[in-house]
């Protein structure tokens, strides 16, 4: 349900612009991480998950974990976005006395529902709220994005086991498969695939889309909604998208834009992307 | 302790559809008459526990109370930092129980001793550390865990063969309850059903016109501290009893206090060394060979007095 004003592709560019910021000024970490689940958060934000800013924990609302929770200047950007809190805030990220710290924290961040950074936490921590869910009668569903790099984590493969078990279908997960994790491409680590296959033989519903690819994104989530089994949307995704330097470059997953030649090269070829209809905040509200 | 659990459990759950059990596929036997009466309350997790205690924290997000059952190690150390992240900081109505704390399941082996439990689930903010010594205390912990809307973590063990305490003995979270009281210049604390054995030492001693207090400690977080200080005060020396590691565990509590508040109290310690127990056999005998059992302890007590 739509509850701003944004599209789907208006918030992905606003939460690509704010990640540029936001790890500029915090000298933080994973901005390639942020880029690559952009076009994800923001077709779940502006178009699919029910959620209301003036009201964050209404009883009708949809849940949504970042188990990816390296990621969190993606989803703080995209609830400031939606008027959860004002986007002022995001220019605080990684500072003394913020209430963003690197890694997602639910405490006096309105519209977080779980904390992550410890990866292998938020697929079971989902499974939790949709197994009570279901208890209690209830028809919201509960989101998941997960990193593909964090199928390592054994915690993955059990929930995995258990939503199929409870026939929890108002899960609908997706993986931000971007290929790479921390020190190399996921398949010269552990490798993931045939990754469809592994949950196809969980029982899930699985559907694999372009994770950058706003229609079909938001057509497989519509899908799911009728989904008789717990859903993965196996979301391909590049690392870094949008900033060519930075595409598919294991460095991005640690290094925040210099100020000079990196800065300034990526905020030109964000801002050659720029949809019309949107303004780039920061030429607003100044640094 | 099991039995007891299961009934107040029972109850309180068919009086608060909240409530539920989520096991780690354990309690075969235990856990059957509450699958009977409330099956709809019943979730069996499998054999995943880092799945278990995050799913725990989630159901406790949408207001519902899952108790998370299993034994020995397995719903603390195998999934500790679920605990941490996704129970303990957002504060959460989890309650985690573990069958077996200490050597209850000695001849299993290595594996199934849970001796430093109480030392890594203190250290963790929000969580309360409640440790009954028998039937009575039992109940009234149960029940407190659930009064609590908050982390509670239970350690349960064989039951006594004795109940420990008069039916009127008056309990209180985090200061000593009464075992055997003749106003003695010293006094041994214990937890757990090795506060059995204290009990029978403080008897012993005043057999032999020596006169040593004995008391269980129910709840070892939060310690209620200033009742805690005016109570070390009255004693010249304490001597501590438990089935668990010697770090983290009533000796360090106690320990703690004596130093931070610079009480006169002397402490003498009775727990296990820092070791991993390779020995084989049941609780008695796995008490015997770590020196903490009856003759041992008595013994040692004995000549601290000479």
């Amino acid at each position: 349900m739509k509850r701003n004003n944004l599209s789907g592709k208006e918030l992905s560019w606003l939460i690509r612009r704010h990640g540029i910021e936001m790890t500029h000024l915090s000298k933080g970490s994973h901005i390639a991480s942020v880029l690559s689940v952009a076009d994800i958060i923001g077709v779940l934000y502006a178009e699919i998950i029910n959620v209301d800013p003036s009201n964050p924990k209404s009883e009708e609302r949809d849940y949504f974990v970042l188990s990816k929770g390296h990621a969190g200047a993606a989803i703080y950007a995209a609830l400031a976005e939606m008027g959860f809190f004002d986007r002022s805030i995001l220019k605080t990220h990684y500072q003394d006395g913020s209430i963003l710290s690197g890694h997602v924290s639910h405490k006096e961040v309105p519209g977080v529902d779980a904390s992550t950074g410890s990866l292998g936490h938020g697929l079971s921590y989902a499974v939790g709220m949709a197994l009570a869910l279901k208890k209690q009668g209830r028809n919201n569903k509960v989101y998941v994005v997960l990193g593909d790099g964090e199928c390592d984590e054994g915690a993955v493969w059990e929930a995995a086991l258990m939503a199929n078990e409870y026939c929890l279908k108002n899960i609908i997960a997706i993986i931000d498969r971007n290929q790479m994790q921390s020190l190399d491409f996921t398949e010269n680590t552990a490798k993931l695939e045939p990754l469809a296959d592994k949950w196809r033989a969980f029982n899930w519903n699985v559907i694999n889309v372009n994770g950058h690819d706003h229609e079909a994104l938001r057509l497989s989530l519509e899908k799911a909604q009728g989904s008789v089994a717990p859903t993965i949307i196996i979301a391909d995704t590049i690392k870094g998208k949008g900033i060519s330097f930075m595409e598919l470059n294991i460095l991005w997953h640690y290094r925040f834009p210099h100020p000079g030649q990196e800065y300034d090269q990526a905020l030109q070829e964000l801002k050659d992307q720029k949809p019309e209809t949107v303004n780039d905040p920061y030429e607003v509200i100044g640094k | 302790m099991r039995t007891t659990f299961v009934d107040v459990l029972i109850k309180r759950a068919s009086n608060n559809k909240n409530i539920h059990i989520v096991t780690g596929d354990l309690g075969f036997g235990v856990l059957q008459p509450f699958i009977d009466q409330l099956p709809s309350q019943y979730v069996n997790a499998g054999i995943a526990e880092q799945n278990m205690m995050s799913m725990a924290g989630g159901m406790a997000s949408m207001g519902l109370i899952p108790v998370a059952y299993s034994i020995g190690n397995f719903p603390t150390m195998r999934c500790y930092e679920q605990i941490r992240n996704d129970v303990c900081y957002y504060n959460a109505n989890v309650k985690i129980v573990c069958i077996g704390g200490g050597f209850t399941y000695g001849s299993l082996g290595m594996s199934h001793h849970a001796t430093e439990d109480i030392a890594i689930m203190r250290a963790l903010p929000n969580m309360h550390v409640f440790t009954p010594s028998d039937r009575i205390e039992a109940e009234f912990l149960v029940n407190k865990m659930f009064d609590i809307e908050k982390p509670v973590y239970l350690r349960l063990e064989r039951d006594s063969e004795f109940n420990l305490h008069a039916k009127n003995c008056y309990f209180e979270i985090g200061v000593p309850a009464i075992m055997r009281f003749a106003n003695a210049k010293e006094a041994i604390l214990s937890y757990g059903n090795i506060a059995s054995v204290a009990l029978e030492i403080s008897e012993k001693f005043s057999n032999e016109s020596f006169n040593l207090d004995s008391y269980s400690m129910p709840c070892l977080k939060p310690i209620n501290e200033e009742k805690m200080i005016a109570f070390l005060q009255k004693y010249d020396a304490i001597y501590t009893l438990e089935e668990h590691s010697i770090i983290g565990g009533l000796s360090s509590i106690i320990s703690d206090i004596i130093a931070h508040n610079g009480l006169q109290t002397r402490l003498y310690s009775f727990a296990i060394q820092d070791h991993l127990c390779s020995d084989v056999g049941n609780q008695e005998y796995l008490r015997k060979v770590n020196n903490i059992d009856f003759p041992s302890v008595y013994r040692a007590i004995k000549g601290y007095r000479k």
